[in-house]
C-alpha cells in the first residue's frame, strides 16, 4: 500500500510548483494541479479500500519534536471517516480543477488561482487526517483564510471582497468559539489526542458552573461540544452564521462549486469526527437538532423568495446543510456524511452547469434555450391533462411512509435491520421527507394520466426508502463498525416519543396541504382563506424575502460600535494618544 | 564573571562606536547603508557566539531578537528618505538596550536611563513640546527615569513596585502606553519599525523577575488595566484612519493580552517569550512595509490606498503574508505563542479569557481591513507604482521566515524552559469550577 502522507504531498507540492513554474508554463501549470488531484485521488481509493480490511491508520510524522512543541506534532488518523472524506476531497477537488483549466483561462492570477486551490485542497485533506482536536483547529482556520483568498480572486471588484471578508470575519467567530471549546477541553482532560479525549470524557464526570454559587450548572462535555458547534455552524451556515454563504455568488464559479460541495460540509465531518464526544450529551444533540431543523425551515423559504438564481442556489445549500445537522442531531452521523456526499456531487455539478450556462449567455445572447421540463415547469398544471389517478397516486403513497414511521417508533412492528430501532425509525423519517419531495417533482413535471409516472413514484419511494433503510444501515456500518456505537448515539439523541410524533405530524399537514394546493391548482380552483391568512403571508413574504432582516441587523450592530468607538474616541478618550 | 563583564561591554559598545564611525559617511547612503548593515550583521554574529557567556538565560532571545530587528530594519529602510538619523539612532538604541539586558542591577538601570534619555530626545527632535505627543513620551519617561533613580534608594516591595511603574511604560499597559504609541505614530523612518519590537523586549525583560515579588493586589489590579486596555484599545482600533495609528491601537491590544497572562498566579515565561517577540516582529514587519509604502507615496492615509495587489505584486505577497501571521493564523508565531499563553495550566475559563478572545476577534477584523483597504480595489491612476526592490524584499521575507521559526521552533532550542511560580493565593472569581 502507497504510504499515505502521499495523498496530501501532492496537493502541497502542486501548490508550491505552480507558482514557480508559472512563467515558464504559463496556464499549462493548471496540469500539474490536475495530476496532483488526480494521483491523490487515485491513492485515496486504495486506502479506502485497504480500511475495509485492516484497523485505522495512525502516523505521527515528527514523534521525537512532539513532547518539544505542540506544533510539531503533526500526523495523520486515517479511519473510515477520513478515507471516504479523502475521497470525496480528492475527487471534487479533481472535477473543479479540470473545469477550471477552461473556465478562467485568459484571467489575471490563472497561477495564483490553481496555486490556492491546491492548497486549500491540502488543508482539506490535512483537517480530515487529524489525528487530534489541536492539528483539526489549526487547518480549520487555515481553510477559511484560503478560502478568504479564492472568494476574493477579482481583488478590484468591491462587492467581491466585501462579501469575502463577511466569510472571514464570520468563520473567525466561529474559529473563537471552537478554540474555546479546544481550550476547555485540554483543561478539563488535559488531552487533545482523539482516542484518549473521548475516553476521558466518557470515565470522568465533571460539572460546571457558569456562575459563583453553583448557579447555572452545566456537563462539561455539554460545554465543550456546544462551544466546538458553534466552529462548526459558522463554516456550515447555520442560523445566525448563515449570511455569508449567499453573498458568495460573486466569486469564481469553481470556487462556489468547491465550497458547496466540501467545505461547508467541513461542518458535519466535524461533528462526525467528534461523534463519540456528542454521543455523551444529549443536551447538545437536542439543541443541535433544533438548530438544524429551523435552519432548513429558513434556508428553504428564504429560497423560495429570493429572485436570483444563485442566490437561491446559495439558500438550498443552507437549508441542505440544516438538513446535514438536524441528521447528527438526531444520532444518525454517518446518515449526514451520506447525505452531504449526495448533496456535494449534485450542487457540484449544479454550480458547474450554472458557470457554463453564464459563459454561452455572454457568448449568445439568446442561451440558454428553455429545455422542454422548464416548458412543461412553466405551464399551470390546470392546461395539462388533469390525471385523478396520479394525483391519488401521489398523495396516497406519500401517506403510506409516516403511517410506518410512526407505527414503527411506538413498536407496534419491528423494522429487520441490525440497527437499531430507534435508528431505523430516523432512517425511515428521512426516506419519507426525500422520497416525498421526489414524488412531488415526479408530479410537477409530468402529472398527465399514464402508468409510467405512477411506476416511476412507486419506484422513487421504494428506492429512495431502501437506500434510506439498508444503504444507510450499511454505510452506518462501514462508518462505526464498533458494536453498539451508533446504536449508542441514537439513544442518546432520542427525542421524546411526544415530540417525535409531533414532528412527524407537522410534516406530514405540510405535505398534505401541498397535496390540497395542488389538486385545487389543476382543478383551477381557489383556496378560501382568512384575509388574515394573506396578510401574514405577504408579511412572511417580505419577511423571508429580506432573508429575515439579519443582514441590516448585522450592519446596525457593526455601525453602532463603530459610532461607540468614534464617540469614545472624541468625547471621552480625546486625551489619549 | 569577568569574562561575562568584557564580552557584554563589548556587544554594547560595538554598535554604538559603529554608529558614531558612520556619521563621517552620512552624505554617502550607499556607503552609510552598507557600513551600518555589515555593523548590524556583525553585532548579530557577536551576539549569537556570545550567548554563551550570557548569565540571564531570558535575555539570550530577548537580545538576539533585539539584534535581529535592528539588521532587518536597516536593510529594508528606503534609501530615498533623507536624513538618515534613524539608522544612527536605531544602532545606538541597540547597543544601550543590550547594555540593559546584559548587565545586572545599577549598571543596567543606568542604561535603561540612557534608553530614556535618548527617546525623549529624539521625539523632541522630532516634533516640538506643544504636540501632545511629545508631552506623553517626556512625560512618562521622564517619570520613568525618576523612579527608577528612586528605586536606587528603595528596598523590598517598594523598590519591585517602582521599578514595576517604571517598566509598564515600556511593555505598554493601560493607561501607562501612551510614550509608546506616540512614538509608533509620530517618529520616521524606520525608528517605529524597531521601537515597536524594541520597547516591549526591554520590558518584558525587566518585569520578569519584578512581578513574581509584587504583592497580589497589584496583580489584580494589572489584570484590569489589561482587560481596560484591550477593550478601549479595540475599540479605539476601528476609527484611526492611518496605518501607524491602526497598528499603534492593535499593538496595543496585543500587549494587553500578554499582560493578562502575566497577571495570572503562574507565569509561563517561553510561552510569554514567544508571544511577545512574534508580536513585536508581526509589528516590526507591517511597520516596515508602512514606511516602504510611505518612502514611496509620502501619505499613510487608508483612504488613498487601494489596489496595490496589481501593481505591486510582491509588496502584497509579503504585506498578506506579515497581515496572516498578526491576525493569528497558523502556523506563525503569533498563533503557537497565544495557544502556548492559553494553554498555560494556571489559564482558566474565565470572563477575562472571555474578552481576550474576544479581542482577538478585533485583531481579525482590523488587519484584514487593513489588507483589503491597501491591496484590493483599484489602483491610483495618477500616482506612479513602485514595487519594493531586493533589499526590502529582503527584509520583509526573514521577518516572515523568523516567525514562522517561532511558530515552530522547539522551546528548548529557544533557549527558554523556565517558568515562574508565582506565590499561592488564588485568582477572582472564575468562570467555571469542577
Amino acid at each position: 500500500m502507497p504510504h499515505p502522507i502521499l495523498i496530501l504531498l501532492f496537493p502541497f507540492l502542486a501548490a508550491l510548483l505552480i507558482p514557480l513554474l508559472s512563467s515558464r508554463w504559463g496556464e499549462k501549470v493548471a496540469i500539474i494541479g490536475i495530476f496532483a488531484q488526480t494521483v491523490s485521488l487515485t491513492l485515496s481509493t486504495i486506502i479506502v479500500y485497504d480500511l475495509t480490511q485492516n484497523p485505522p491508520i495512525k502516523i505521527t510524522l515528527l514523534p521525537s519534536l512532539a513532547t518539544l512543541n505542540p506544533f510539531l506534532g503533526f500526523g495523520l488518523y486515517i479511519d473510515r471517516l477520513s478515507a471516504v472524506m479523502l475521497v470525496l476531497v480528492t475527487g471534487v477537488s479533481l472535477i473543479v480543477h479540470i473545469y477550471s483549466k477552461t473556465y478562467l483561462q485568459q484571467e489575471a492570477g490563472y497561477a495564483r488561482f490553481f496555486s490556492l486551490l491546491s492548497l486549500i485542497t491540502f488543508a482539506l485533506l490535512c483537517l480530515v487526517t487529524s489525528p487530534n482536536l489541536f492539528i483539526l483547529f489549526i487547518f480549520w482556520q487555515l481553510i477559511g483564510w484560503l478560502l478568504y483568498l479564492l472568494l476574493a480572486f477579482n481583488t478590484a471588484h468591491h462587492e467581491t471582497y466585501r462579501a469575502a471578508f463577511k466569510t472571514l470575519i464570520t468563520f473567525r467567530l466561529g474559529d473563537l468559539f471552537f478554540l474555546a471549546g479546544v481550550f476547555l477541553a485540554y483543561h478539563l482532560y488535559g488531552t487533545l489526542d482523539f482516542p484518549l479525549l473521548f475516553e476521558k470524557a466518557a470515565t470522568t464526570d465533571i460539572t460546571l458552573s457558569l456562575f459563583p454559587g453553583d448557579l447555572f450548572k452545566i456537563k462539561g462535555v455539554t460545554a465543550i461540544s456546544l462551544l466546538i458547534f458553534v466552529g462548526a455552524m459558522s463554516k456550515s451556515a447555520q442560523f445566525p452564521l448563515h449570511l455569508w454563504l449567499p453573498d458568495t455568488m460573486f466569486g469564481p464559479t469553481p470556487v462556489s462549486a468547491l465550497m458547496h460541495a466540501g467545505i461547508v460540509n467541513s461542518g458535519g465531518f466535524l461533528l462526525n469526527r467528534l461523534a463519540p464526544l456528542y454521543g455523551l450529551s444529549s443536551v447538545s444533540l437536542n439543541l443541535i437538532f433544533i438548530l438544524g431543523a429551523f435552519t432548513t425551515f429558513l434556508g428553504a423559504s428564504m429560497m423560495l423568495t429570493q429572485n436570483d438564481v444563485k442566490k437561491m442556489l446559495g439558500y438550498s445549500t443552507i437549508a441542505q446543510m440544516g438538513y446535514m445537522i438536524m441528521e447528527c442531531g438526531l444520532g444518525a452521523f454517518a446518515l449526514a456524511i451520506f447525505h452531504f456526499i449526495a448533496h456535494g456531487l449534485f450542487k457540484a455539478s449544479l454550480f458547474l452547469s450554472a458557470g457554463s450556462v453564464i459563459h454561452s449567455t455572454r457568448a449568445d445572447p439568446k442561451s440558454p434555450k428553455p429545455s422542454k421540463t422548464a416548458q412543461i415547469l412553466s405551464e399551470p398544471i390546470a392546461t395539462k391533462d388533469f390525471s385523478r389517478l396520479i394525483w391519488f397516486t401521489g398523495f396516497i403513497i406519500t401517506l403510506i411512509l409516516p403511517l410506518i414511521t410512526l407505527l414503527a417508533a411506538h413498536d407496534v412492528f419491528h423494522i429487520p435491520l441490525s440497527n437499531e430501532a430507534h435508528g431505523a425509525v430516523i432512517f425511515l423519517f428521512f426516506g419519507w421527507v426525500t422520497s416525498s419531495q421526489a414524488i412531488i417533482s415526479i408530479y410537477r413535471m409530468n402529472a398527465a394520466a399514464s402508468w409510467k409516472v405512477v411506476g416511476a413514484m412507486i419506484s422513487a419511494l421504494v428506492l429512495i426508502t431502501f437506500t434510506y433503510l439498508f444503504a444507510g444501515e450499511l454505510f452506518t456500518i462501514f462508518l462505526y463498525p464498533k458494536p453498539g456505537e451508533s446504536a449508542f448515539y441514537f439513544e442518546t439523541a432520542a427525542l421524546p416519543t411526544l415530540l417525535f410524533d409531533f414532528f412527524v405530524i407537522i410534516t406530514l399537514i405540510m405535505m398534505t396541504s401541498v397535496w390540497v394546493f395542488l389538486y385545487a391548482n389543476a382543478r383551477g380552483q381557489h383556496i378560501l382563506m382568512p384575509s388574515w391568512v394573506d396578510r401574514l403571508k405577504e408579511k412572511f413574504y417580505v419577511l423571508f424575502m429580506n432573508r429575515l432582516y439579519l443582514d441590516f441587523f448585522y450592519q446596525r450592530l457593526t455601525r453602532n460600535v463603530i459610532q461607540l468607538a468614534q464617540k469614545l474616541d472624541k468625547k471621552y478618550l480625546f486625551w489619549l494618544p | 564573571m569577568e569574562a561575562s563583564f568584557t564580552f557584554s561591554q563589548l556587544l554594547v559598545i560595538t554598535p554604538i562606536l559603529g554608529a558614531c564611525l558612520g556619521f563621517f559617511f552620512r552624505k554617502k547612503p550607499k556607503i552609510l547603508m552598507a557600513w551600518l548593515q555589515a555593523l548590524a550583521i556583525l553585532e548579530l554574529i557577536l551576539v549569537f557566539i556570545l550567548s554563551g557567556f550570557i548569565k540571564a538565560p531570558t535575555s539570550i532571545p530577548l537580545a538576539f531578537i533585539m539584534t535581529l530587528s535592528a539588521a532587518l530594519v536597516i536593510l529594508g529602510r528606503h534609501l530615498d528618505i533623507k536624513p538618515a538619523y534613524d539608522l544612527f539612532e536605531v544602532l545606538v538604541l541597540t547597543g544601550l538596550g543590550l547594555g540593559f539586558l546584559l548587565n545586572d542591577n545599577h549598571l543596567g538601570s543606568g542604561f535603561l536611563i540612557g534608553v530614556f534619555a535618548l527617546l525623549i530626545t529624539i521625539q523632541l527632535r522630532t516634533e516640538d513640546f506643544s504636540n501632545r505627543r511629545t508631552r506623553w513620551v517626556s512625560g512618562l519617561y521622564g517619570a520613568a527615569i525618576l523612579l527608577i533613580i528612586l528605586s536606587f534608594s528603595l528596598t523590598g516591595a517598594n523598590k519591585h513596585l517602582v521599578l514595576f511603574l517604571a517598566y509598564a511604560t515600556l511593555l505598554p499597559l493601560f493607561p501607562l502606553h501612551g510614550a509608546y504609541i506616540s512614538l509608533l505614530n509620530g517618529l520616521s523612518g524606520v525608528l517605529p519599525a524597531f521601537l515597536a519590537l524594541y520597547l516591549p523586549a526591554l520590558g518584558l525583560y525587566g518585569l520578569l523577575p519584578v512581578l513574581p515579588l509584587l504583592p497580589p493586589g497589584v496583580r489584580q489590579i494589572v489584570l484590569l488595566c489589561a482587560i481596560l486596555g484591550v477593550i478601549i484599545a479595540s475599540l479605539r482600533s476601528l476609527v484611526q484612519a492611518r496605518i501607524p495609528q491602526v497598528l499603534a491601537q492593535t499593538a496595543l491590544v496585543f500587549w494587553s493580552i500578554l499582560w493578562w497572562s502575566l497577571s495570572h498566579l503562574e507565569i509561563n515565561i517561553p510561552a510569554s517569550i514567544i508571544f511577545s517577540s512574534a508580536i513585536s516582529l508581526a509589528l516590526c514587519g507591517l511597520f516596515l512595509a508602512s514606511h516602504e509604502l510611505k518612502g514611496r507615496y509620502g501619505d499613510l492615509n487608508l483612504d488613498c490606498f487601494g489596489g496595490l495587489v496589481s501593481v505591486m505584486p510582491r509588496f502584497s505577497i509579503l504585506f498578506s503574508l506579515l497581515i496572516m501571521a498578526a491576525m493569528g493564523l497558523p502556523f506563525f508565531g503569533v498563533f503557537s505563542g497565544f495557544i502556548a499563553l492559553a494553554f498555560s495550566p494556571s489559564m482558566a475559563f474565565s470572563w477575562s479569557f472571555i474578552i481576550i478572545l474576544g479581542s482577538w476577534f478585533f485583531a481579525s477584523w482590523r488587519f484584514p481591513t487593513l489588507m483589503q483597504k491597501t491591496l484590493f480595489g483599484k489602483p491610483n491612476p495618477g500616482w506612479v507604482y513602485r514595487d519594493l526592490g531586493f533589499r526590502e524584499v529582503a527584509a520583509l521575507s526573514l521577518i516572515l521566515i523568523i516567525l514562522l521559526i517561532l511558530g515552530i521552533a522547539p522551546y528548548s532550542l529557544l533557549g527558554i524552559e523556565h517558568s515562574v511560580h508565582l506565590s499561592s493565593e488564588t485568582m477572582g472569581a472564575a468562570l467555571w469550577n469542577r
